[in-house]
């Protein structure tokens, strides 16, 4: 096993030079990195803001029965509420079955008397599997909260309190961090940089082996003059660069996009929560992602040359795909600790590494378990492949592109 | 049709579906175990969020004058609350903290060790930092002159900072109520606030209609994609796969027609769509059985035979439309490579009228039941609320086996096309260099433009004040692309940026034109907010952005009415028209520039009035086949923007204002389409 | 009766964004007598698969007619398609079928009479020796088995008409041969074959009558005699060449 570095150069600009030409893979790799996530997030948001607008816009159509006298404030309060409509109805209710009427408000004499001589209690009817009965029915409860400390307030200033007194004091909230958002966004993140990670190895790791073997330029390039070693470590590292490539460019394409498409959405209330990602993360996050993309370029190279073509490859790379995201759904948490014994888990240890990292959290006992842990799972799934290549079966591509075959046969001895 | 061949096919396309092991894993095997997987990864992340909040205890600290007050108040709260037993606090009372006393509170907070710590502030400092900051937005209710305040400092980017410090401020606004009303207890008024005009809910719908309504909201999305992703499996190979094995050619010179073939194709797909909702149907059932998936309270699923067979009706049509589009992407593609290229996007846009159910107060009863798939969405949701509308379901059925059969149609057409069956014989674009390939690549410099207008612009500060953002979009990327465009593919400018002179008509029409088109653009642009109404705080904070204050008119009619005029004509209606014009139909042509033109002023709430602009100057520039009119309309319409803009109280126009722009603006087009003098085609 | 198949000013054009329209096919006209083997002989891009693409119906003619058996490839493809056989080297099989099961469903499709199916694919598998794996699934079998199989399904309807467009593309010797005796045994059995190629010896030894086809023109349509006759060449080469120097000369 010969590794000639020059040549390894040559074959692996060659392999990078047929990507970029290669629909597929610029579609995979660099284009959908950049738009997608930007694009949905944008979606969602409009979606959301959509909907609310929606929501303020729609007006609720309530009946009101038996105000008391007393209590003309109140009335005129749901009189001039621009977002409620007041009805009638011979059968209150089952309008509200119909979807006709949204609430019914009955005002009926108070459960006690407590030194409140106007007080009454009210019934509220609605249909909560309405989305606008609902509504309806939240607008009368905070119509009637105001009501009553607004009643409360007016008592107080009559038995002599002050107002000052009766507000007694204010109670306020002040966030120390500027960046509100991240904390969401971080528990998202890891799942987008592996999803990235492994869109952007999967194409360039069938079309460098499978794809070969289905236009047969697999036998051109294996009898060309340089060791099968030198062949592959290129294709190997020109996969791992397109993973590399995709995962950089859609972290690059989510703060770009975070900053400016959807500013105007995260700027409510106070401060200026911008989404950055600290700058000294960016060595760690940088070589997080370069191991895992080693990592999973490995694994996805291993089984898709397994395969005779195109399509084959994909569904032998395809469960490789959901075995890496799934495990990450149940680091959902947050707050979930970096210990060092999660450190020892490949992938999910970079995942929670780059994550804190971006949250400016160092645990470095972890971390250096975690590069430990990433660099060993690296050299194991290299063996493996090596081992594989060695086969001469292999090289021919029998198997039928099944790797189980290969395993079984392997295993058993032959 | 020949109905014994379509029998035939659809038996050797199931045959061969079975017989594709892997196919058939990806399709349906995978899904069903994933499904329960990533439901279980759901639970147990909410569960052990829950734990994680209830289980741990947080520390906080007091500070400032009246602390003791405070810690007394806490304290007399979260007994009282011990002692009550009612449910409305019940959160409150799970949740455990405990004080403690660093040095630098702050410090502590930001190492960690606490969660939150509460600042009191004296009245009388509080009136004074308050007369610093007196920008504070919250309007309705105020603070007092001389009422203390207590200040609950979090970090927000840690999650147990946040939750702790939002239930402190409930703990305290409950305790700042009970003082209060305290206060009031010793002049007679013996109350608990719950007791003051008490509210009691009497809610009308079943534990069944609600859950139905919960469950209808999300179940036509969620079966859409399962439909989508183990279609997609089967329908790639079906085509796509065919044409790359070459047994597709086979198969057409055989005797059945490209209707049945396409018609037995489109039925494979489509009982493999329904193979899949039915047994996702019965894994979520299952899974609901064995409780791996978090219920809410009252869960309570009633699905009568009657309805479920309802719920069917709509489901089969779904699945065939679903198979139809799938289909549609395997017949374009040349490969199953191409063809999988292509799902993706078409994947994201079929989801979104499957969304129709979540949007609030869409009735079946409207426009929604002619929308394929958003009218199955909203009826199945009816349905499951138990109240399903027999006439609108007969309409939704309807739509959809119209639109399905249409699909289908429209898949044998492309079976149809010799472009598509026959691998391309001449690829000659990229030889001959020039116009041709510059048709060829035309959309790709846009695209790339795109980026640059908002990557570029929008994140470098250098560009961040209007002027210089307008004059780096305009002359930069607009004019420079032009420039460059002609430059690389070494096309005639005159010809290219359509410079032709017009009847001078057409300008008389133009000068009609501009004010009644800006009121017709004003009057799309109410229709669209009444029909989705923006939230008001969202359009004022997008309409902060564009038009400064207090820059004299002339510059503003300057940057905003004659550059974007020049500049933008000459790319999108010169450009992108020439460069697209022998591929589309003017039909096309004038949506599609339209769009593209709306896309590049991004904010949702403007795409639709300028892609109306946009819409109307291609036309034009289609009919003149020139784009100086356009300009003179462009620039004409961005004026009256300037000048009227904030002058011009919308409320005041009615309809009529409207209809008689409207009115006039027809006429103009009319006039201009009379005079009209478009470039030869082809 | 009419010759069976007939074609008349049959032309072809597509049109290409970049040079606008290419004639690939400009208005050629032939016919084919019942019993013999027709071929057209021209080399890589002359025209001869999209003539024969359009005769199966695959591509519309953009004018000019052609029938066969009286149905016109126009206005009757599905009884064309009934009438005729095609094979072409990028006529493939589908690999998860068996052979009999192949047979069956291209005899079924092309509605041949369902009561006498099963017979018709017995005798095929006895008729071609594919006895021992007709049970077995077609991506299981050597090239030269699929190349039968392959034939077999062309035929496996009966069909009047046969074409063969290069089918010995891509065989080695012995399947080539055993590709021309097949198709000298069908003409033995009465069938009406159109048969493509650009090799010259195959033209030689099979063709009752040759088109030479070049640039999408017929230049000469003759037997082999004839043709020697009237360029007083012996070899079909010399020949072909001659004829073709010619075309390009009067261009």
């Amino acid at each position: 096993m010969v590794l000639n570095w020059n040549d390894v150069g040559i074959l692996y600009q060659r392999e990078l030079r047929s990507a970029l030409r290669d629909r597929t893979i610029v579609t995979n790799s660099v284009l959908l990195p950049i738009f997608l996530y930007p694009l949905l997030i944008w979606i969602v948001y409009s979606a959301v803001t959509f909907v609310s607008g929606q929501n303020e816009g729609l007006k609720s159509r309530i009946m009101l029965k038996d105000v008391p006298e007393a209590h003309v404030r109140l009335k005129q309060g749901f009189e001039k509420d621009r977002s409620i409509v007041l009805g009638s109805s011979l059968d209150p209710r089952d309008d509200i079955r119909q979807g006709l009427l949204d609430a019914l408000v009955e005002f009926l004499p108070p459960k006690s008397n407590l030194g409140i001589d106007d007080n009454f209690s009210v019934r509220m009817t609605f249909d909560e599997s309405r989305d606008s009965s609902d509504r309806a029915r939240s607008r009368i409860a905070e119509k009637i909260t105001n009501y009553r400390e607004d009643f409360l307030e007016r008592r107080a200033v009559q038995s002599g309190i002050s107002r000052e007194q009766f507000q007694n004091f204010w109670i306020d909230d002040q966030n120390l961090s500027s960046n509100q958002q991240i904390s969401a966004f971080t528990i998202m993140l890891p799942i987008f940089f592996i999803i990235m990670l492994a869109v952007g190895a999967m194409h360039p790791a069938i079309d460098s082996t499978a794809g070969e073997r289905e236009n047969s330029t697999w036998e051109t390039i294996m009898t060309a003059a340089t060791s099968r070693t030198s062949i592959l470590v290129a294709k190997y590292l020109y996969v791992a660069t397109m993973s590399f490539i995709a995962a950089f460019l859609n972290l690059f394409a989510m703060m770009v996009s975070m900053g400016t498409v959807l500013a105007p959405f995260f700027q409510t209330g106070r401060g200026n929560s911008s989404l950055r990602i600290p700058l000294e993360s960016a060595p760690l996050v940088l070589v997080g992602a370069a191991l895992l993309a080693l990592f999973i370029s490995a694994g996805m190279m291993i089984l898709a040359s397994f395969a005779r073509n195109y399509k084959e490859g994909q569904s032998m790379v395809g469960p490789f795909y959901i075995a890496l995201v799934l495990p990450i759904l149940f680091l959902q948490t947050p707050d979930f600790a970096f210990t060092p014994r999660l450190a020892l888990i490949p992938v999910a240890n970079v995942v929670m590494m780059i994550r804190e990292a971006v949250q400016g959290v160092y645990h470095w006992r972890s971390i250096g378990v975690t590069l430990a842990v990433e660099c060993v799972s690296i050299i194991v799934a290299v063996r493996i492949a090596v081992l594989i290549i060695q086969h001469e079966d292999f090289a021919i591509g029998t198997y039928n592109g099944s790797f189980g075959k290969f395993a079984k046969e392997w295993l058993l001895g032959k | 049709m020949n109905w014994e061949l379509i029998r035939l096919l659809f038996l050797h396309e199931a045959r061969m579906l079975v017989r594709a092991r892997r196919t058939v894993v990806m399709a349906i095997v995978l899904p069903a175990i994933i499904m329960p997987l990533m439901l279980y990864a759901q639970k147990y992340s909410a569960d052990r969020r829950e734990r994680l909040l209830t289980g741990t205890i947080y520390r906080y600290a007091i500070t400032g004058e009246f602390a003791d007050r405070v810690r007394l108040l806490i304290d007399q709260t979260r007994k009282s609350l011990s002692d009550a037993q009612d449910d409305e606090f019940g959160r409150l009372r799970q949740f455990r903290f405990v004080e403690t006393a660093p040095a630098d509170v702050r410090a502590s907070l930001a190492k960690h060790e606490i969660q939150f710590y509460i600042e009191t502030i004296t009245g009388g400092e509080a009136d004074k930092s308050r007369n610093e900051a007196s920008n504070t937005q919250e309007a309705e209710p105020r603070r007092l002159r001389g009422v203390p305040v207590i200040n609950v400092v979090y970090s927000g980017d840690r999650i147990a900072s946040d939750v702790a410090h939002s239930r402190m401020l409930e703990l305290l606004r409950l305790a700042r109520q009970r003082d209060s009303l305290a206060l009031l207890a010793g002049r007679g008024v013996a109350a608990d606030a719950k007791d003051i005009f008490a509210v009691e809910d009497a809610n009308v719908a079943t534990a069944g209609q609600i859950t139905g309504s919960l469950v209808g909201r999300f179940l036509t999305l969620f079966l859409v994609m399962m439909m989508l992703t183990g279609g997609a499996v089967a329908a790639m190979d079906i085509i796509a796969g065919e044409k790359e094995r070459g047994t597709l050619e086979t198969l057409l010179t055989s005797a059945a027609g490209r209707q049945e073939i396409v018609a037995a194709k489109q039925l494979a797909i489509t009982s493999v769509a329904l193979v899949i909702t039915l047994l996702q149907g019965l894994n979520f059932f299952l899974y609901v059985r064995l409780k791996v998936v978090a219920l809410p309270k009252n869960f309570e699923l009633q699905l009568p035979t009657g309805m479920a067979l309802a719920l069917l009706l709509l489901f089969i049509p779904l699945a065939a439309t679903i198979g139809s589009v799938l289909l549609m992407i395997s017949a374009y593609a040349k490969t199953y490579k191409e063809a999988q290229m292509y799902f993706f996007p078409v994947y994201l846009i079929s989801l979104v009228p499957s969304l129709a159910s979540v949007m609030p107060g869409i009735s079946l009863r409207s426009a929604i039941a002619l929308v394929p798939v958003a009218n199955v969405s909203v009826a199945a949701r009816e349905i499951l609320m138990g109240r399903p509308d027999v006439m609108m379901i007969g309409i939704t059925f309807a739509v959809m086996s119209i639109t399905a059969a249409y699909l289908m149609r429209a898949s044998a057409r492309l079976l149809s096309r010799e472009d598509i069956i026959v691998p391309a014989h001449f690829e000659a674009a990229e030889f001959l260099g020039g116009a041709a390939l510059f048709q060829k690549r035309v959309l790709r410099w846009f695209a790339l433009m795109w980026v640059v207008t908002f990557a570029v612009a929008l994140n470098v500060p250098v560009l961040a004040t209007f002027r210089r953002q307008l004059l780096f979009n305009e002359i930069v990327v607009m004019m420079g692309a032009t420039v460059l465009i002609l430059k690389v593919y070494r096309l005639n400018p005159i010809e290219m940026l359509s410079l032709r002179p017009v009847r001078p008509v057409v300008w008389i029409a133009i000068l009609f034109a501009i004010p009644s088109s800006y009121l017709t653009t004003l009057g799309v642009f109410q229709l669209v907010n009444t029909v989705m109404p923006a939230p008001q705080q969202l359009l004022e904070r997008f309409a902060e952005d564009v038009i400064p204050k207090g820059m004299p008119t002339w510059q503003l009619l300057l940057y905003i009415a004659l550059l974007p005029a020049v500049c933008e004509e000459l790319a999108f209606r010169g450009i992108l028209l020439n460069g697209l014009r022998r591929k589309l139909r003017p039909a096309g042509l004038i949506l599609g520039i339209g769009l593209i033109f709306g896309l590049f002023h991004v904010m949702l709430y403007r795409i639709a009035p300028t892609a109306v602009l946009g819409i109307i100057l291609t036309a034009i520039a289609l009919m003149t086949g020139s784009v100086l009119p356009g300009m003179l309309l462009h620039a004409g319409n961005n004026a009256m923007g300037v000048v009227l803009g904030n002058d011009l109280n919308l409320y005041v126009l009615r309809w009529w204002h409207f209809l008689a722009a409207f009115t006039i603006f027809g006429l103009s087009l009319f006039i201009i389409y009379r005079n009209r003098t478009p470039l030869p085609t082809r | 009766m009419s010759a069976p198949v007939l074609v008349r000013n049959l032309a072809k054009a597509f049109y290409d964004e970049g040079r606008g329209e290419i004639k690939a096919v400009d208005s050629i006209s032939f016919e084919c007598h019942e019993g013999e083997i027709f071929g057209l002989l021209g080399a890589n891009g002359a025209g001869k698969t999209t003539t024969l693409r359009m005769l199966s119906t695959i591509l519309a003619p953009t004018s000019g007619t052609a029938t066969i058996m009286g149905h016109d490839v126009v206005h009757d493809p599905e009884g064309v398609r009934k009438n005729l056989g095609f094979y072409s080297a990028t006529t493939a099989l589908y690999p998860r079928l068996t052979t009999r099961e192949t047979i069956e469903f291209f005899a079924r499709i092309n509605q041949y009479p369902s009561k006498r199916v099963p017979e018709r694919v017995e005798y095929l598998i006895h008729r071609f020796g594919l006895e021992k794996y007709a049970d077995a699934r077609i991506e299981k079998l050597s090239s030269g088995m699929k190349q039968k199989v392959s034939v077999a399904r062309t035929v496996a309807h009966d069909p009047a008409i046969l074409i063969f467009d290069e089918p010995t593309v891509g065989l080695d010797v012995l399947n080539a041969l055993d590709v021309q005796e097949t198709i000298g045994e069908l003409r033995a059995e009465g069938k009406t074959i159109i048969f493509s190629t650009h090799i010259m010896s195959e033209a030689e030894r099979l063709c009752d009558r040759i088109a030479i086809i070049h640039g999408g023109q017929i230049l000469a349509t003759d037997t082999l005699a004839g043709l020697r006759e009237i360029t007083g060449q012996h070899y079909l080469e010399d020949i072909f060449v001659l004829f073709v120097k010619a075309g390009q000369e009067t261009v």
